[in-house]
C-alpha cells in the first residue's frame, strides 16, 4: 500500500478537503474584512458624532460658567472701578480655572478705555496668576471684545481658532486657543464690558480624546479645511506660518464635505501618503450654535486599517484551526474509505493467491450488498467450480497412476510397481542388515484351461489365484502378477528361510484347493521357487535368477511326481 | 483589475518616456529660471521657447527665505536668472551673488514708464553706477476708504488716526510696514530708518493708531470681509488694488487713494546670477518679459502692475515709496507685537 490505490485516494480526498476548507476560509475572511471596514467606518462615524456632541457639551459647560460670571454683581462693580469687587471677581475666576485646566485665562474687559482689562487671571505653568496694574492690556481691537459687545446679554461669542499671539498671556502664548466671550450689561441693558474665557484647544481635545481607543486618530479642521488638530502636530495651524495644510489635500474625498455638499464623509484612504498604512476614517461637518466667525468645523476620527482588521485575528485563528481540522478529518476519512475499499480487494487477492494452495482459503465478503459483494460471490462460484474440476482431475490422475502400476485383471501390482518395491525392500534390508525372500509362483498347465474352458474362465482362475495369494501374505508383503500365469511375492523382513518356506507352502496349499467356476471344479497346481537375501543374492537380478531356477526345478520335480 | 490597468498604462508610459527623451534630446540651450507664481506662466514660457529655440526650466518659490536658500545653496550656480524685490536684492549684491546687467541688450527698456527708466528714482536697483535689477512687477499700498463715510477722499495717512473713524479702521498686521507708516506720519525722510530718538514717538503713534482701530488683518479676503461686515471706514491696503477689487466685487462703495506722504510700494525685478551659464539667453528672457504680451498677462491675469502701462488708480504725480530694508526688523516686530497685544506705550518700550 506504499503508493497504492488507498494512498492515492487518500491524497485526493485530503487535498480536496484542504482545498474546500481553504477556499471557504479565504472567502469568509474577505467578506469579514469588508464587513469589518464598513462597520469600523460606521463606528467611527458614530464616535465622531458622539465626540462632536461632547465638544458641544464641554463648550456649553464653559459658556455657562462665563455667563454666570457675567451676571455676577461683582463684574459690573469691577467695571465701575470697585477694587474690592475686582478682587472678589478674581477669586471667582480662579475657581473654574482650578477645576478645569481647559482655561488659559479668564478676563473681565471694559467696553471703554480701549478695551482695558480690569480683572485677569492667567494660567502660568501649574499656577494661577492674577495680572494687575500696568500689565493689564487694551484689547478693544480684538474681535472677541468688539463682536461680543455687540451681542445681547446672555449670548456667547466664539472667536476663530488660532495660535494665541498675545504677548504676556503666559501659558496661552503661542498655543492653539479659542476665546469664548459674553457681554456684561448694566441695568439698562447697555454693554459695559465682556467676560472672556481663553480656552486651551489641545487641552480640551486631549481630555476628550482620553476616552478614545488608543489607535483612534483625531482630526479637527476649520471650515476651509486648515488643520487645527492632527496626529502630526507639525501639520496644524499651517496658515499661521504662511502655508496651507488642509484636510482635503490629505484626503481628496473630503472636498465634498468642505464645499458643503455633504454633512459627513466616510473614507477608506489607501493612496498618497496613506498607501503604506491605509486609514479608515469618518468626518463630519459640525457647526457651533453660537455667534462666531468660524463656519462649520470638520471633525474626524481615523483608525489604521490594519488595527481594524486585527479584530479578524481570532477569527483567522479559528479559520486556520478549521482548515487544519478539516484537512485532518479529510485525511482520516480518506484513510478509512480507502481501507474500506482496498481491504476486500486484498481479501480477493489473497483468495486468488491461495486458490490451488493447501492453505486455508480466506472467507470472501460474499454477504456485502455492494459491488465488492457481487465480485466476491462471482469469485466464490468460480472458486467452487474450479475446485470441482481440480478434484475430478486428481481422481483421474490417481486412477491412471494405479492402472500404470497394477495389473488390470487381478488388481495386484504389476512388474513396474513390484520392481520399485523390490528396490525399496532391498535397500532397507541392506541398511538394516535384514533379510527378505523372493518367491516365484507359476501356474502349471494353465494353457489347457484357457484353451478348453475359454479365456473368461482362465481369467477367473487367475483372479482366484491372486486372491488366495493375497490371503496368505502379510500386509507388508507384496504379491504381483508379472506375466500371463506368473506371480511373484516379496517377503521383506522375514526372520528365517523357514518362514519364507512356510509362506510358500501356505500358498501352494491354498491354490491346491480346487476352484469352482461356473459349476466346473478346476484343480490348479503351481510351481514355486524361493530366493533369499542375502544368501542367494544381494541384488534383484541375482535373486530373481535364483528364484527362477528354483521354480524350474520345482516344476520339473512336480511333473516327475505327477508322472509317477 | 490591477493587472488590467497596469497593462493599459504601459502605452502611456512608453509615450511619456518617448516625450521625455525627445524633449531632452532636442534642446541645446537651457535657461534655469527661479520665479514667483504668475511671473513665468506656461504660455509666457512657451512663447520664449518658440522664439529662441531654448528650453526653460522654471522653479517657483513662494517666500523670500526660500529664494535666498535656493540661490545661496551652490553659490548661485543652480539658476541663471531670478525675480526678487528691491529690498531683498541688497543682500544678494552684498554677497556678490548677482552680476551687473548690460542695459543695452534690453530693447524693451525703452517702452517702460518714465518712473522705471530712471534708476536714480529707484533705490536699490543700482550700486556703484551699475544696474543690477530690471523692474518687472510692482504694487503700492494705498488707502481704501468707504465713500459713504467720507465727504472727500482722505489725503493723508494721518486719516488712519482720525478720531472720527475710531473703531472703523483696519490695518495690516505687520511690524515693518506699520512702523514705516508711523515714520511717514512723523515726517521722517525715510520711513525705513528710525533713529534712536524716533522709537518712542513712533510707538506712541502706533498705540494711538491701535486705539483707533476696528482690528487688524492678515489676508485680503479677511480684510474685505471685515470691512464690509463691520462697516469699516478706512483701511491700509497692504495688498493694494487686489483688495479694492475684492471689495468692489462684494458690492462695497469704496475708493482708493495714494496718500500725499507717498504709498509704500514693492518692486520685483529680474536679476542675473553670478553662475548664469548663458547670459545672452538670460538677458533675452528679461527682455521677453518686458514685452507687451507678458506685461499684459501680469496685469490682466494676476492683477499686478507692469512697468509699461500706467496704473489705473493713480496719477503721474502720486508718490511711491519703494520698500527698502528697514533698520531693525526684529525690533519693529517685537514692539509691534507688544502694541498689538494691548500694552500701553511705556510698557511697549520696556527692554
Amino acid at each position: 500500500m506504499r503508493f497504492g490505490l488507498a494512498a492515492r485516494l487518500g491524497l485526493v480526498l485530503a487535498l480536496s478537503g484542504m482545498l474546500s476548507a481553504g477556499i471557504t476560509a479565504f472567502q469568509a475572511q474577505r467578506a469579514s474584512e469588508t464587513l469589518l471596514v464598513d462597520s469600523a467606518r460606521a463606528e467611527l462615524l458614530t464616535a465622531t458624532r458622539v465626540l462632536a456632541r461632547r465638544i458641544t457639551l464641554v463648550r456649553e459647560d464653559l459658556s455657562r460658567t462665563l455667563l454666570a460670571l457675567a451676571r455676577h454683581p461683582a463684574a459690573l462693580a469691577a467695571l465701575d472701578d470697585d477694587a474690592q469687587a475686582a478682587t472678589q471677581l478674581a477669586t471667582l475666576f480662579a475657581l473654574p480655572m482650578e477645576a478645569n485646566r481647559a482655561y488659559f485665562q479668564i478676563r473681565l474687559i471694559a467696553a471703554d478705555d480701549h478695551g482695558l482689562e480690569r480683572v485677569r487671571i492667567d494660567r502660568d505653568g501649574d499656577a494661577l496668576l492674577r495680572v494687575d496694574g500696568d500689565a493689564l492690556q487694551e484689547k478693544g481691537h480684538y474681535p472677541y471684545v468688539f463682536d461680543a459687545l455687540a451681542l445681547p446679554p446672555g449670548e456667547v461669542y466664539m472667536s476663530r481658532v488660532g495660535i494665541n499671539r498675545e504677548r504676556g498671556s503666559h501659558a496661552a502664548l503661542g498655543r492653539p486657543a479659542v476665546q469664548l466671550a459674553t457681554p456684561v450689561a448694566d441695568a439698562t441693558g447697555r454693554p459695559r464690558g465682556v467676560i472672556v474665557g481663553s480656552i486651551d484647544l489641545n487641552g480640551v481635545f486631549a481630555l476628550l480624546a482620553t476616552d478614545l481607543p488608543a489607535d483612534f486618530r483625531l482630526y479637527l479642521a476649520n471650515s476651509a479645511g486648515d488643520y487645527l488638530i492632527h496626529p502630526d502636530p507639525a501639520r496644524t495651524f499651517g496658515f499661521d506660518k504662511g502655508r496651507r495644510v488642509r484636510v482635503q489635500d490629505e484626503f481628496p474625498a473630503m472636498q465634498a464635505l468642505i464645499e458643503g455638499r455633504t454633512g459627513e464623509s466616510l473614507i477608506d484612504s489607501a493612496t498618497g501618503e496613506h498607501a503604506a498604512t491605509p486609514l479608515v476614517a469618518a468626518f463630519i461637518a459640525a457647526r457651533a450654535q453660537l455667534r462666531t466667525e468660524e463656519g462649520a468645523f470638520i471633525l474626524g476620527l481615523a483608525r489604521p486599517r490594519a488595527t481594524v482588521l486585527a479584530e479578524l485575528d481570532p477569527l483567522r485563528g479559528i479559520m486556520q484551526q478549521i482548515v487544519i481540522g478539516m484537512s485532518l478529518t479529510g485525511m482520516l476519512l480518506a484513510a478509512i474509505l480507502a481501507r474500506a475499499i482496498t481491504r476486500p480487494i486484498e481479501v480477493l487477492g489473497a483468495a486468488v493467491q491461495n486458490f490451488s494452495g493447501t492453505g486455508e482459503a480466506p472467507a470472501l465478503p460474499v454477504e456485502r450488498q455492494d459491488e465488492i459483494g457481487a465480485l466476491a460471490r462471482r469469485f466464490a462460484e468460480l472458486r467452487a467450480q474450479i475446485g470441482q474440476q481440480m478434484a475430478e482431475l486428481e481422481r483421474r490422475r490417481s486412477e491412471l497412476e494405479h492402472l500404470a502400476r497394477h495389473d488390470a485383471l487381478t488388481g495386484l501390482p504389476n512388474r513396474a510397481l513390484f520392481d520399485d518395491r523390490m528396490a525399496v525392500a532391498l535397500a532397507a534390508a541392506r541398511r538394516d542388515d535384514g533379510r527378505l525372500a523372493l518367491l516365484f509362483v507359476d501356474l502349471d498347465d494353465f494353457k489347457p484351461i484357457n484353451d478348453r474352458l475359454g479365456h473368461v474362465v482362465g481369467d477367473r482362475v487367475l483372479e482366484g489365484v491372486a486372491a488366495r495369494i493375497r490371503q496368505c501374505i502379510r500386509e507388508s508383503d507384496t504379491a504381483a502378477r508379472v506375466g500371463g500365469d506368473e506371480f511373484v511375492v516379496l517377503l521383506p523382513g522375514i526372520a528365517s528361510t523357514a518362514d519364507a518356506a512356510r509362506v510358500a507352502d501356505k500358498i501352494r496349499a491354498a491354490i491346491d484347493r480346487p476352484f469352482v467356476i461356473d459349476g466346473h471344479a478346476l484343480a490348479v497346481s503351481v510351481s514355486m521357487g524361493l530366493a533369499h537375501y542375502p544368501q542367494d543374492g544381494t541384488d534383484a537380478t541375482t535373486l530373481a535368477r535364483h528364484a527362477d531356477r528354483a521354480m524350474y526345478r520345482d516344476k520339473a520335480e512336480g511333473k516327475a511326481q505327477r508322472r509317477s | 483589475m490591477l493587472r488590467r490597468s497596469s497593462l493599459h498604462r504601459i502605452p502611456w508610459l512608453v509615450l511619456v518616456f518617448a516625450l521625455v527623451l525627445s524633449g531632452t534630446a532636442g534642446a541645446a540651450e537651457v535657461l534655469r529660471v527661479l520665479s514667483w507664481p504668475g511671473y513665468a506662466d506656461p504660455d509666457v514660457v512657451q512663447a520664449f521657447e518658440a522664439r529662441t529655440g531654448a528650453r526653460v526650466e522654471v522653479t517657483l518659490v513662494d517666500s523670500d527665505e526660500t529664494l535666498w536658500h535656493k540661490l545661496t545653496a551652490h553659490d548661485a550656480s543652480d539658476y541663471d536668472v531670478f525675480a526678487v524685490n528691491t529690498a531683498e536684492l541688497q543682500r544678494y549684491i552684498d554677497r556678490g551673488l548677482v552680476v551687473p546687467i548690460d542695459a543695452a541688450a534690453l530693447t524693451n527698456l525703452a517702452a517702460q514708464l518714465p518712473r522705471f527708466r530712471d534708476p536714480a528714482t529707484l533705490p536699490g536697483t543700482t550700486r556703484d553706477g551699475k544696474l543690477y535689477a530690471v523692474p518687472y512687477a510692482w504694487a503700492e499700498m494705498g488707502l481704501i476708504y468707504n465713500r459713504r463715510q467720507f465727504d472727500a477722499p482722505p489725503q493723508s495717512i494721518a486719516a488712519l488716526w482720525d478720531a472720527r473713524y475710531r473703531g472703523k479702521v483696519l490695518i495690516y498686521n505687520s511690524g515693518s510696514h506699520n512702523f514705516s507708516l508711523a515714520a511717514q506720519v512723523l515726517g521722517k525722510d525715510s520711513p525705513f530708518r528710525l533713529d534712536t530718538d524716533d522709537w518712542a514717538p513712533a510707538v506712541a503713534r502706533l498705540v494711538e493708531l491701535r486705539r483707533n482701530l476696528l482690528t487688524f488683518y492678515a489676508h485680503p479676503e479677511e480684510s474685505a470681509h471685515l470691512f464690509v461686515s463691520r462697516g469699516a471706514a478706512l483701511m491700509f491696503a497692504n495688498y493694494g488694488t487686489q483688495q479694492l477689487q475684492l471689495l468692489r466685487a462684494a458690492g462695497a462703495d469704496v475708493g482708493y487713494v495714494i496718500p500725499r506722504e507717498g504709498a509704500l510700494a514693492w518692486l520685483d525685478c529680474w536679476a542675473l546670477t553670478r553662475g548664469a551659464g548663458n547670459r545672452r539667453l538670460a538677458l533675452a528672457w528679461i527682455d521677453h518679459l518686458l514685452g507687451t504680451g507678458p506685461a499684459h498677462v501680469l496685469s490682466a491675469r494676476h492683477g499686478l502692475a507692469n512697468t509699461r502701462d500706467p496704473a489705473p488708480h493713480q496719477g503721474e504725480t502720486d508718490r511711491l515709496v519703494w520698500l527698502e530694508p528697514v533698520e531693525d526688523v526684529e525690533r519693529r516686530n517685537l514692539l509691534w507685537e507688544r502694541i498689538l497685544s494691548g500694552d500701553r506705550a511705556a510698557r511697549v518700550l520696556a527692554p
